[in-house]
């Protein structure tokens, strides 16, 4: 017999099930917690561990309404592990084909008796073998929750600020994996760097809208890279990567990232604003670490780290800096695709209690720019009243002006807007994740 | 000690029933060194003489994990005495080269069997070990994996590729 994946001892349709049911925490931390816990397993079975969950997560909502449709049982009153491990079973019949549909129905009976539900068996044995059976399409067509498994309060937001057409581009987008983009660093060759990424292995190939980018495939761990290791690259989305190329494009001696963490635009600010002093802050130290051990990788000196609450003001620092940099808490509807569970997480409610937030925060930075200096707002999300509302109220009753970005952006990203001071860039409509960026100036 | 051929898929012999060792002789006690240099030699867990074309009823099967210390286990005359339980999972055969497929077998097995020294043992065993011995001892009635399994036979380098 020849050693296989699965016929090692980890089962990991069980491990997924684990994860799922971890309870209140970020899917993301719950898979990190899971694979520190268990550090023997391999390369593959992770990756399939992963894509169950990930798949299972994002695609939850159709899957409910899949099992609905077999199921005489309210899914409410479904215990727990008969629930997930039908969602499991429904994934994998629907979502991966290379699952036999035998494996995907069987492994989902085991489990349900493994945990001591054998009295259930033969009902999540039942209603998969009718979903496997049935060709119910996942397309519901003209029902974009539905079929892009999005709360419906969303998918109306977007069709009511886009268009049906944009968000179901959006939505779409949602669903897909988001690529891996580096960003390389001033002075380093993009064609060598991508040569040497190819020699261990990954494929790496650049972005033709903007210099410096690269999107890199199957590299097999950033820890063991020594490009990434020497601080030649570094990991950050194209759309986090336009705040300092904006700011590239304006004198600044003194940079203050109010919200730093995890530090992407922060460092690339002070490693393209020759001769300035970044000061980073953030409120937690624990991320501050990160940014610490990252602004060390990169070899970045002109950059200091402090802890504090941007929702505070700090006297020390009015008047203080010719750029503050605010990329804000915000709803994150533009990166669903990188957080599979934060559309279920999200309430109308957060939008309106963060654009207060964000506007707590703004009122600080305000204050913190020197006259004549720049906030540079932005956010990763796509509603109005946290992007252009925000920064529409901001101008009225402060005395800044918008400041034309049409010339500081790459030329992809220039929409008509962008001569008015903003951009709102949308996953799926624009190449990156969907974002918002806006350049205002002190006024004398 | 030498590594032998492998038989594939297709070969006659991997169909035909094997018969039961009556005495200890040298050519055996070849016969099972030469079967665990190439079973390891190949990555394999286990092997079956008809696999390696000769017609007895021995097997080599060795489950430890690739940092661990090689603990093969070899079995004369073998015969599952009892089983009970399943598990569904992917196997995968030397002969059977570059495919893999998903089997249900039983979760729990106990067999009998001839050490190398010819003494009579018993083993029970569960998850891979169990699946080892259910497979291995197919190959001493002349049947492969492939009749069992559920669903299609998937190709290992496309799924190493993904």
């Amino acid at each position: 017999m020849k050693k296989t994946q699965s016929a090692s001892d980890i089962n990991e349709r069980e491990a997924a099930l684990d994860i799922l049911m971890s309870g209140d925490v970020f899917l993301n931390e719950a898979i990190d917690a899971f694979f520190e816990k268990h550090p023997g397993i391999d390369k593959r079975s992770r990756a399939f561990i992963e894509a169950l969950c990930v798949g299972v997560t994002e695609r939850r909502l159709t899957l409910d309404h899949i099992i609905s449709g077999f199921s005489t049982v309210k899914l409410k009153k479904m215990k727990p592990v008969v629930l997930w491990a039908l969602r499991l079973g429904v994934y994998q019949l629907k979502y991966m084909d290379l699952v036999p549909p035998s494996a995907a129905v069987n492994e989902s009976v085991k489990l349900v008796k493994k945990r001591g539900l054998a009295g259930l068996s033969g009902f999540v044995n039942a209603i998969l073998r009718k979903v496997s059976a049935s060709d119910v399409d996942a397309g519901f067509d003209g029902d974009l929750s539905l079929r892009y498994s999005t709360p419906e309060w969303i998918a109306d937001l977007f069709v009511k600020t886009y268009g049906e057409e944009m968000a179901e581009k959006m939505l779409s987008a949602s669903l897909e994996k988001a690529p891996l983009t580096a960003r390389v660093c001033p002075g380093v060759n993009v064609t060598a760097l991508a040569e040497e990424l190819a020699s261990e292995g990954a494929k790496a190939h650049p972005f033709e809208c903007m210099e410096g980018v690269i999107f890199i495939d199957s590299l097999s761990s950033l820890n063991t890279c020594t490009a990434f290791l020497e601080g030649r690259f570094t990991i950050q989305d194209v759309s986090s990567q336009l705040v300092g190329y904006i700011a590239s494009h304006i004198s600044a001696k003194t940079v203050l990232d109010i919200c730093a963490a995890p530090g992407g635009k922060a460092l690339h600010a002070a490693q393209v604003l020759e001769g300035s002093h970044v000061l980073a802050r953030d409120i937690s130290e624990k991320k501050l670490s990160r940014i610490r051990e990252n602004a060390k990788r990169l070899g970045c000196e002109n950059i200091t780290l402090e802890k504090f609450d941007a929702t505070v003001f700090d006297e020390k620092s009015a008047d203080a800096f010719d750029l503050v940099i605010a990329d804000l808490p915000c709803s994150g509807l533009g990166v669903m695709g990188r957080k599979c569970d934060l559309k279920y997480r999200v309430s109308p409610e957060d939008i309106e209690s963060l654009a207060a937030l964000q506007k707590t925060i703004l009122e600080n930075a305000a204050r913190y720019v020197k006259a004549g200096g720049y906030i540079l707002y932005s956010t990763c999300t796509v509603t109005e009243a946290e992007n252009v509302k925000q920064v529409e109220n901001f101008l009225k009753e402060h005395s800044f002006e918008s400041v034309p970005i049409d010339d500081k952006l790459p030329e992809v990203f220039r929409h008509e807007s962008a001569a008015s001071g903003y951009v709102q860039l949308l996953q799926g409509v624009d190449p990156c994740d969907g974002f918002f960026i806006a350049l205002m100036k002190r006024l004398s | 000690m030498a590594i032998r051929i492998i038989r594939e898929i297709g070969d006659e012999i991997l169909t035909k029933q094997s018969r039961e060792v009556t005495e200890l002789t040298d050519r055996v006690s070849q016969l099972i060194d030469d079967m665990l240099e190439t079973m390891h030699d190949a990555g394999g867990v286990g092997l079956a003489a008809p696999q390696v074309g000769v017609l007895k009823r021995v097997v080599v099967i060795d489950v430890s994990g690739e940092d661990e210390e090689p603990n093969p286990i070899i079995m004369i005359n073998p015969r599952i005495t009892a089983s009970s339980g399943e598990q569904t999972g992917d196997e995968g055969c030397l002969s059977v080269p570059g495919k893999v497929g998903t089997v249900t077998r039983p979760d729990f097995v106990k067999a009998v069997y001839l050490d190398r020294d010819m003494k009579p043992c018993e083993i029970e065993a569960t998850e891979l070990l169990a699946r080892a011995i259910c497979h291995e001892l197919d190959h001493l009635d002349g049947h492969l994996y492939v009749e069992k399994a559920e669903g299609d036979l998937r190709d290992t380098r496309t799924e190493e590729e993904e």
